[in-house]
């Protein structure tokens, strides 16, 4: 079934049906042209939580607060100021998405059921504003008299709109707004927002700013609320505070979550349900309410995936672009006098547990260093720290003549200061290929606006980071499994994705933590070409790992941790013989060959 | 009941599509067809299966006696908007698409009918208001109605007004709670400038509180300190049991003057015993020892054809107080429509209005009807009567206060 409706989603069927639906508008009775208006209005508001929630994996529970201020805003404005509806619409949107703006920021500080709570503390303040407003919003009683086509009182440019013009003009509007979104979504932006759902701390090794990020999110999805709320106020000519209470938020979920969250068909296959079924389910008279809840357990229980993951392919989350040959790659030369990284006499302690004790390391452009000692011994923390996790309590981080201590993850990372995580973080619904692009994330040059505009030029960048991320994959041995989704894939295969999705960023510093674990023989072969590869263009790649062998054949230098201080520098055959690390690690004198697992 | 409402519905449903079909062919008229939109399912639906339920008995009456001018009567549409206003609005964009239609019975509250009225207004057929309080519902100028449409509710101005003059006789030192609705703030209002204008006293103190508070202390502690003789309240029945019991814990011994809220199912479970005493006002067409013909003729139709179920009450002999306001004023809307059409022997909009405008002393089930071009509104302060609650033998119930 998902691959015979798949033609759904071909944008000349779409370009169809739209045209369709705009001319049976003409024929159809006031009522359906009625109905047809408010799915629109649905269609609206579910991407607009689809934005925030299927998107950028944030919760809201007053959506309806932002529906409200487009919808006051809008109706008030043309009422009161006259301003046309093109205006009066984008100034709803505008509100709007000022609205969200304003909650990111309190948004930004908490998460999960303090977000779900705090946004609904948001709809609530909304709600009860616009009930003691009484001289603005009317009040309790509402606010009537909005220029409205079904009134024939809404005039644009000295024409008055009809019921059917305006719908016209919504479908237009909405089909606009989903194909900007649909450019938006498999843009980097977009794909940045994916990246915040699954793992704020992985998006921030790439260089995504968490906190803009999801301000970003909060604004676009807000926008998108009060556009759908402008629309609302002029299809009914009338605003009460009912229409935008905590129902209205859960349903605008409900539609999202039923079609399908994550996708663009979702929503608007949700809205189709839920604008429809209440007035389907009257035959069931006073059980109709126990038909809907049961209608809702099922297709949660059913369809985890929501009714656009039953019937349709997966989406897919970049462009539809023709790669362009990759440049040949140029080494890095370096630019400082100094080492490419010092880290001097770092220390951090935690509840008072000193996980490390002034620490000094050291790394050149083009030298792999190895960093190993016992579990606990502050070797994570040390590439933490440098990768602008964690606040080191003491020291200094230099970097290519320049300072990252005090830096935000994300900015470590635009900097060119890459790592990986003991377990792969990449975003399961992606592709291999999509995870990859992320990668380039703190490459890219275009703005949003061109980005969903399609412009040439973000097109033109796009092929071009695609083709960079096939070189890599076809070097990483991944070409094969590129439009996989990366939760169907084995460990091994997603730990050498997240190495080529640093790679693709260019890097200048690589920190790999314990990239050798669970792989086998054959990929840690690739795993070791990869590490060549980036040595060879003049990348410092600093491995922490419990691989002795692994390690023997890559690194020019090893750093030994115990119990945060460093222990030992140096070669990694004056190692074995350094007694404080057989002490500390090696625990009985072992010779090269032989893999040590603490 | 629940075969008959879902047969009800399917066969409205089916009526639709056939009307649907029909658009514009110009259908023999060998009916005369209503629609009707209510909260006939859902947390609200006292009042619109009420209301359903009134206006099909006032459509069996006609037909009874041969329909109007010899048409049979047809509740052609009957659609169901469970009190939120977006369904309503879609209900009545249905109803009004739908030419057939001669006159509209409107939704069981103030929220769906104001976001409904404007379109009605505009399409100009005459639209019965049964329930929605609110005057600017009927009125959104003072003193002009809306040329259409026609309101059988107990109006929030009415009811202020009923409440000022009995306080303003009986008491020297009101003071005044409200819920901070519009329906609480305006009914404060009015009872606020009614008591000037009736007896030149102003209440000593005005407070106000949330719908479904669970903690109104601190407002009756103030009207206490204040030295109120009398605690008026305008708001809904939970809210009103919750200030009765806070009183009898402050220790609070004055009488509790309400709105209608104060004859309301929720009020006399919540409150229990402490209701005795309390007063309130109400359509009192119910609450008389004998009930005028209109009324038992009203009474024993419905009794017949639904039982003493919920809308009827507990007293199996009577009908319940407060079904004035969930059956019979759908009933009377229905029924002054019916009559309005066969007065313009017409189905022409403007001619019902202007014949329903000309009814004078037409004998209802809640009133005496008298319509005039300036005066939309159905019951006025004269139908409504202030009742208290009384313990004799054990029992609680609910009498007129005579003046």
């Amino acid at each position: 079934m998902r691959n015979s409706l798949t033609f759904l989603t071909r944008t000349p069927v779409v370009a169809a049906l739209l045209v369709a639906l705009g001319v049976a508008a003409e024929f159809a009775s006031g009522s359906t042209v009625q109905i047809w208006s408010f799915l629109l209005v649905n269609v609206l508001l579910a991407q607009s939580i689809n934005v925030l929630t299927g998107v950028a994996g944030q919760i809201s529970l007053g959506h309806a607060g932002f529906l409200g201020i487009g919808a006051y805003g809008s109706a008030l404005l043309m009422k009161n100021l006259g301003l046309p509806l093109p205006l009066a619409l984008v100034a709803g949107a505008v509100m709007g998405g000022a609205g969200g703006w304003l909650l990111s920021f309190a948004a930004g500080r908490v998460r999960e059921f303090y977000l779900a709570m705090m946004t609904l503390g948001f709809g609530m303040i909304f709600y009860e504003v616009v009930r003691e407003w009484t001289s603005l919003t009317g009040g309790v009683v509402g606010l009537s008299g909005v220029p409205s086509p079904s009134l024939r009182t809404l005039m644009l440019f000295g024409w008055r709109i009809d019921p059917v013009a305006y719908f016209q003009i919504t479908l237009a509007v909405v089909a606009g707004v989903v194909w900007l979104l649909r450019n938006f979504i498999t843009s980097p932006y977009g794909r940045a927002f994916f990246a915040i759902h699954v793992s704020e701390v992985a998006a921030g090794s790439i260089g995504v700013p968490r906190a803009a990020t999801k301000r970003n999110a909060y604004t676009l999805s807000a926008a998108l609320a009060g556009l759908a709320g402008g629309f609302y106020a002029h299809l009914v000519g009338y605003l009460g505070p009912e229409t935008f209470g905590l129902h209205r938020s859960v349903e605008a979920l409900v539609m999202a979550v039923v079609g399908g969250l994550g996708t663009l068909t979702g929503p608007v296959l949700g809205a189709i349900v839920f604008t429809y079924l209440p007035e389907k389910l009257q035959v069931f008279a006073e059980y109709q309410f126990m038909v809907y809840g049961l209608i809702l357990l099922l297709s949660f229980v059913l369809l985890p995936r929501g009714l656009a993951g039953l019937l349709l392919p997966r989406p897919r989350f970049s462009k539809d672009v023709e790669a362009l040959p990759p440049p040949p790659p140029v080494p890095y030369t370096a630019t400082g006098t100094g080492p490419l990284l010092s880290a001097e006499g770092v220390s951090i302690s935690f509840l008072g547990l000193r996980a490390l004790d002034n620490a000094s390391v050291t790394l050149g452009a083009g030298e792999i260093l190895g960093l190993v000692g016992p579990n606990g011994s502050g070797k994570s923390t040390l590439v933490n720290i440098i990768s602008g996790i964690y606040r080191p309590g003491d020291g200094v981080v230099r970097f290519d003549d320049g300072t990252l201590t005090g830096l935000p993850d994300h900015a470590v990372a635009r900097r060119g200061v890459l790592r990986t995580f003991q377990d792969p973080r990449l975003v399961p619904s992606f592709t291999v290929r999509e995870n990859v692009l992320l990668g380039g994330h703190r490459l890219y040059q275009q703005n949003p606006l061109a980005a969903a505009l399609n412009l040439p030029g973000a097109l033109r960048e796009d092929a071009e980071m695609l083709g960079r991320a096939e070189a890599i994959l076809a070097m990483a041995g991944l070409s094969h499994l590129a439009d996989t989704p990366v939760r169907d894939l084995p460990y091994g295969d997603q730990r050498m994705t997240e190495l080529s999705r640093v790679i693709l960023a260019n890097p200048r510093l690589v920190m790999l933590d314990e990239p050798a674990a669970g792989l086998s023989e054959g990929e840690l072969h690739k795993l070791g070409g990869l590490i060549r590869h980036l040595k060879a263009q003049g990348v410092g790649v600093i491995l922490i790992e419990h691989h002795m062998d692994f390690l023997n054949e890559l690194v020019d230098r090893v750093v030994v941790l115990d119990s945060g201080k460093v222990i030992y520098q140096g070669g990694m055959a004056g190692m074995y013989r350094d007694p404080a690390v057989v002490a500390a690690y090696l625990g009985t004198e072992t010779h090269p060959g032989e893999s040590v697992h603490a | 009941m629940h075969r008959r409402s879902v047969i009800g519905l399917i066969g409205a449903a089916a009526l639709t599509a056939t009307i649907a079909l029909s658009v514009g062919t110009a259908a023999a008229q060998d009916s005369i067809k209503i629609g009707m939109t209510s909260a006939l399912t859902g947390p609200y639906n006292e009042y619109g299966e009420g209301g359903r339920r009134g206006v099909e008995l006032a459509i069996e009456k006609w037909n009874a006696k041969g329909g109007i001018n010899g048409k049979k009567v047809e509740l052609a549409m009957l659609l169901d908007d469970q009190l939120v206003p977006d369904r309503a609005v879609q209900n009545m964009r249905r109803l009004l698409d739908n030419k057939d239609l001669v006159g509209i019975i409107g939704p069981a509250g103030s929220g769906p009918t104001l976001a409904v009225i404007e379109m009605a207004a505009a399409d100009g057929r005459p639209y019965m208001n049964p329930v929605a309080q609110t005057p600017t519902v009927t009125y959104p100028t003072p003193g002009k109605p809306r040329p259409n449409v026609f309101s059988f509710a107990l109006q929030n101005d009415v009811e202020s007004t009923v409440l000022a003059r009995y306080v303003a006789k009986h008491f020297k030192m009101p003071g005044l709670v409200h819920e901070s609705t519009a329906y609480g703030m305006s009914g404060a209002d009015m009872i606020d400038k009614e008591l000037v204008a009736a007896g030149s006293i102003a209440p000593v103190a005005v407070e106000s509180y949330n719908q479904r508070t669970q903690d109104v202390t601190a407002q009756i502690a103030r009207l206490q300190r204040a030295g109120a003789d009398v605690v008026v309240c305008v708001g809904l029945g939970a809210d009103l049991a919750v200030i009765r019991r806070t009183m009898a814990r402050l220790n609070y011994k004055v009488p509790l003057v309400a709105s209608n809220g104060a004859l309301s199912i929720p009020y006399q479970e919540a409150a229990g015993d402490l209701v005795v005493g309390t007063r309130g006002s109400m359509v009192y067409v119910f609450g008389e020892d004998t009930l005028n013909p209109a009324a038992q003729g009203f009474a024993d139709a419905y009794k017949a054809k639904y039982g003493a179920d919920r809308w009827w009450g507990n007293d199996p002999q009577r009908p319940q107080i407060f079904m004035s306001l969930s059956v019979s004023n759908a009933y009377d809307a229905a029924d002054v429509l019916f009559e309005g059409i066969k007065r313009a022997n017409s189905t022409d909009p403007k001619a019902i209005a202007t014949a329903i405008e000309g009814i004078q002393g037409l004998r209802g089930v809640n009133a005496t009807y008298s319509f005039s071009p300036a005066k939309h509104h159905a019951i006025a302060p004269e139908d409504v009567a202030m009742f208290e609650y009384a313990k004799a033998a054990d029992k609680i119930a609910l009498k007129i206060v005579k003046e």
